[in-house]
């Protein structure tokens, strides 16, 4: 099933590709003559998921999924023992639980930086490089705001990423914290910590236009 | 049991010269149930104790005040506060770790809650269940609009209702009652009370059992699990001379209940059967002498102790496992002396001070705080037709910052049919014992959380030990005393007495609030969970406008018509919203959202309204009561994560539930009422699980 996803994700890809091809609305084509930018989506990416049976709140194995931005594509998983990866620049953003971290400071070897734009999705046009200062995502979800411990995405919160070889930007919008994104969590006995995000890479420049 | 106000305390009061206020002794005697005609006048004017903390005529009052009269407690016909209260209006129930009041926009922790005067504590995530008391030896219910901090302290921001229960007035007298109703619900209560020469006394005890309900039959957990509830209440006083009145009042309540609940394994939809148990307990006691000074003047001491426990366990039933257990046990203890008279002509002087002595034991907090506190409060009437009254309150405490409450109230009434009021005045909360005392590590999750009093010595503790990543804030910046949740209100309002004997009264207010208490991360641990601790940060403001018409369109007939318009919203939302930092997703898209797309505070209905009709034909013994709640479209829930109410979805809808009650009384001392509750059977499981569905009720009472 996880191996599948992989193969899933890619379709997924295309997918967007071909919706982003045919997408007259203009969800990411900014400018006139531009070359357009793909919108790639991510589905159930597993950051750590619960490996416990009954209830209470979800333990893993206490470590992080690494993911290559650049490639989408999955690095390590949380289960594999073998962390040598981690230690690579192949990742651009890590995610375990709530916890968002990228390749760079503290977190990683890599070049990596985030930080989250107060801005919808398609308006983040440009990177604030003066803002890249954090190496952690800070502040994208609210948490038990109905006292229902449901982690929901904050819309109007753009992660804006620099991947770990410093060389290409990407703005991410994350749609869901639970597998299968269903539209009402708490109604649904979805497991938590399967991220489907949305994510624009930029390899030229700090544009998104 | 009819209330009756001897009219010497009216004149008495309205003449300033003496102001002994009595305790609201009714004279027996006289039936009551051939003369209920003329008691009709009773609902214009009746008496209140609550707005000023001693008899006064509650036409006369400057705050917003309302009665609830035995008649319309009884016509009314509902057993438990919950219910009585619900209808009323300008008042909500919500329901949060029980049935909690919401006056004014502001939820149940700001409301104060007195039986006979005295605080009932015992609250869970601030929420003081209603369901816990019962309406049957209530007599009059009195509701004070706005913060009235300047005379009870804490608790009193939004208002303060007062459960005033039934006193002797016959040599020998009791009565009994019985109700059956839907969801097998049994209530049966009796009281007997009598006095003789200089001694009075009463006793009372109810045993109220509801089955609960289930709205969802699929899970093995009720919707609302049933109950059993026992209160036994008496009181005694004794006349020890003509000035000198001792009295001794206690109250003992007890709730339990017992239902399965079912946990489901993980990665399968099988339940698996477990058992949970709750039990409360809640007494409390009162002591009070009551001394005439002469010259009008008269000094009240009074000793007041509660307790409340309670134990709650979920035991796996195939194995009989103990997964949770929690114990909590609360005492409140207070002591206090008031004196009370007349200065020159029009003054009437009120001045007290106190002690309050409270403790908490519960699994995850500790601790106990002291305070001190004296208040004086002067009615002063320089003119027949104006009353201005100033009351002034300092409340400290050994574990949170102290706190001044002032409230100004003036009532002008220029013309025989009209009178204006205007107040101002400032209201507290203090912190709640988990927001000073809780000391808290997730077993699982890791994340801790602290009281104010111990969050220093925690992150010290971390600290050494090497669980401490970074901090958000400067360790030896916090513990500094919380500060009491805090408001200032202001409330404008005129009563008219338009033609006949039609009434209104309009009232318009606006609650500010500030140093609203909010959990933040303060630390993060080596674990990457976050510690929080509890500081005083929010702000909210609530206003509205109420209107009260009383109508009697024919002579055995009343009509009461309330409407609220009511608006809650938090500060720091507001100005997101002006940053334009809060989107909604609306199309795959992320947009904006408008300030004015923002509802305001979740379960805050902005129009609001009822209506009841009364008709009395005493001939026959007969009364017929009916009324309507209505209950605007209201904030529901955040689903989208942005953290407010905005979209559609997020919305509860309108809804109108209608409650019909008859009343039959045979032979001047047995009624027979049957009613039925939710007539038009509204339901909404998911959103609204606190209402059944259509219900209904016999009860039989003898007097004697």
């Amino acid at each position: 099933m996880r191996r599948l996803s992989t193969v899933f994700v890619a379709l997924l890809t295309i997918g967007a590709l071909a919706l982003a091809g045919c997408d007259s609305t203009g969800i990411n084509d900014g400018g006139d003559g531009d070359e357009d930018l793909e919108t790639l989506r991510v589905e159930d990416l597993p950051a750590d998921p619960d490996t416990t049976s009954g209830p209470g709140r979800p333990q893993g194995y206490g470590r992080y999924t690494f993911f290559d931005l650049r490639e989408n594509e999955i690095v390590l998983r949380s289960p594999n023992d073998n962390r040598a990866d981690s230690a690579s620049t192949e990742w651009d953003i890590a995610v375990q639980s709530t916890d968002i971290i990228v390749n760079g400071g503290p977190r990683g070897p890599g070049q990596g930086a985030v930080y989250v734009a107060k801005e919808a999705f398609q308006d983040v046009t440009q990177v604030n490089t003066e803002s890249l200062t954090n190496y952690a995502a800070e502040d994208w979800y609210s948490y038990n705001v109905n006292g229902n411990n449901i982690v929901r995405p904050k819309p109007g919160r753009t992660l804006v990423v620099r991947t770990a070889d410093g060389a290409s930007y990407a703005k991410i919008r994350i749609l869901s914290y639970y597998e299968g994104t269903p539209e009402t969590p708490a109604e649904s006995n979805a497991a938590s910590r399967y991220y489907t995000f949305e994510y624009v890479l930029q390899d030229d420049g700090s544009s998104f236009e | 049991m009819v209330l009756r106000i001897p009219t010497w305390i009216a004149l008495l009061l309205l003449g300033g010269g003496t102001a002994i206020a009595q305790t609201p002794s009714t004279q027996g005697g006289e039936s009551t149930s051939t003369s209920v005609d003329s008691l009709w006048q009773l609902d214009m004017d009746p008496v209140v104790v609550t707005a000023t903390r001693a008899e006064r005529r509650a036409d006369e009052v400057a705050v917003p005040v309302s009665v609830l009269g035995q008649q319309e407690i009884e016509a009314q016909g509902a057993a438990r506060m919950t219910d009585l209260l619900a209808s009323q209006p300008g008042l909500t129930i919500n329901n949060d770790h029980g049935s909690g009041l919401q006056m004014r926009g502001l939820g149940a922790d700001y409301t104060l809650i007195l039986v006979d005067g005295e605080p009932i504590i015992g609250r869970t995530a601030g929420t003081l269940d209603l369901d816990r008391l019962t309406t049957a030896n209530v007599e009059r219910v009195e509701i004070v609009r706005g913060p009235t901090s300047s005379l009870y302290g804490s608790e009193a921001l939004a208002g303060v209702v007062n459960l005033i229960t039934e006193t002797p007035d016959a040599p020998l007298g009791g009565q009994v009652r019985t109700r059956y109703g839907t969801h097998g619900t049994v209530d049966v209560s009796a009281q007997l009370d009598g006095e003789q020469g200089p001694w009075q006394g009463s006793v009372f005890v109810d045993r109220y059992r509801t089955g609960g309900y289930d709205l969802a039959p699929g899970t093995l957990s009720p919707t609302r699990p049933g109950y059993v509830d026992y209160t036994a209440q008496a009181r005694g006083q004794y006349e020890a001379n003509s000035s000198t009145t001792l009295s001794l009042r206690g109250r003992l309540a007890s709730q339990a209940q017992d239902y399965a609940v079912g946990i489901s394994a993980d990665g399968t939809q099988d339940e698996i059967r477990h058992t949970q148990q709750n039990e409360r307990l809640d007494w409390n006691g009162t002591a009070e002498i009551e001394q005439q000074l002469g010259a009008g003047w008269r000094l009240t001491g009074t000793l007041y102790g509660a307790g409340y426990h309670t134990d709650q366990s979920l035991r796996r039933v195939s194995d009989g496992t103990i997964c949770s257990e929690s114990a909590l046990d609360q005492y409140h203890g207070e002591a206090e002396a008031v004196l009370r008279g007349a200065l020159g002509e029009n003054h009437l002087l009120t001045v007290g001070a106190g002690t309050t002595v409270e403790t908490i034991d519960a699994d995850r907090k500790m601790g106990r705080r002291i305070g001190g506190f004296g208040f004086v409060q002067d009615e002063w009437s320089p003119l027949a037709s104006l009353d201005v009254t100033g009351s002034l309150r300092l409340d400290g405490n050994s574990d949170y910052a102290s706190r001044l409450s002032p409230k100004l109230a003036v009532r002008y009434a220029p013309f025989d049919r009209v009178s204006f009021h205007a107040s101002v005045g400032s209201g507290y909360k203090a912190p709640a014992f988990r927001q000073l005392y809780l000391n808290f590590t997730n077993p699982q999750a890791g994340y801790s959380v602290f009281g104010i009093t111990e969050v220093q010595r925690g992150l010290r503790q971390f600290e050494e030990q090497g669980q401490i990543d970074t901090f958000f804030r400067d360790p030896s910046a916090l513990g500094e005393p919380l500060s009491p949740e805090t408001s200032w209100a202001f409330n404008a309002g005129v009563t008219a007495s338009l033609w006949g004997d039609t009434t209104l009264r309009l009232d318009a207010y606006h609650n500010e609030v500030d140093n609203l208490i909010d959990a933040e991360a303060v630390a993060r641990k080596t674990n990457g969970q976050s510690v929080f601790t509890y500081l005083n940060r929010n702000e909210v403001f609530t206003r509205g406008v109420e209107a009260r018409i009383t109508l009697r369109p024919a002579p055995r007939l009343r009509l009461q018509l309330g409407y609220d318009y009511l608006e809650a919203k938090d500060r720091q939302v507001l100005e997101q919203l002006r940053d334009g930092d809060i989107y909604r997703r609306e199309d795959g898209r992320d947009v904006q959202v408008a300030p004015s797309e923002y509802a305001g505070l979740p379960g805050r209905a902005p129009h609001s309204g009822t209506a009841q009709l009364r008709y009395r034909y005493a001939p026959l013994g007969v009364t017929a009561h009916v009324q309507g709640t209505l209950r605007g479209r209201a904030a529901y829930a955040d689903l989208d994560g942005n953290g407010i109410v905005d979209a559609d979805r997020e919305y509860l809808e309108a809804r109108t539930l209608w409650d019909a009650t008859l009343s039959k009384t045979f032979r001047d001392d047995y009624t027979l009422r049957v009613g039925g509750e939710n007539l038009l059977g509204y339901t909404n499981p998911r959103r609204v699980p606190s209402i059944p569905g259509q219900e209904w009720f016999v009860e039989l009472e003898a007097q004697f």
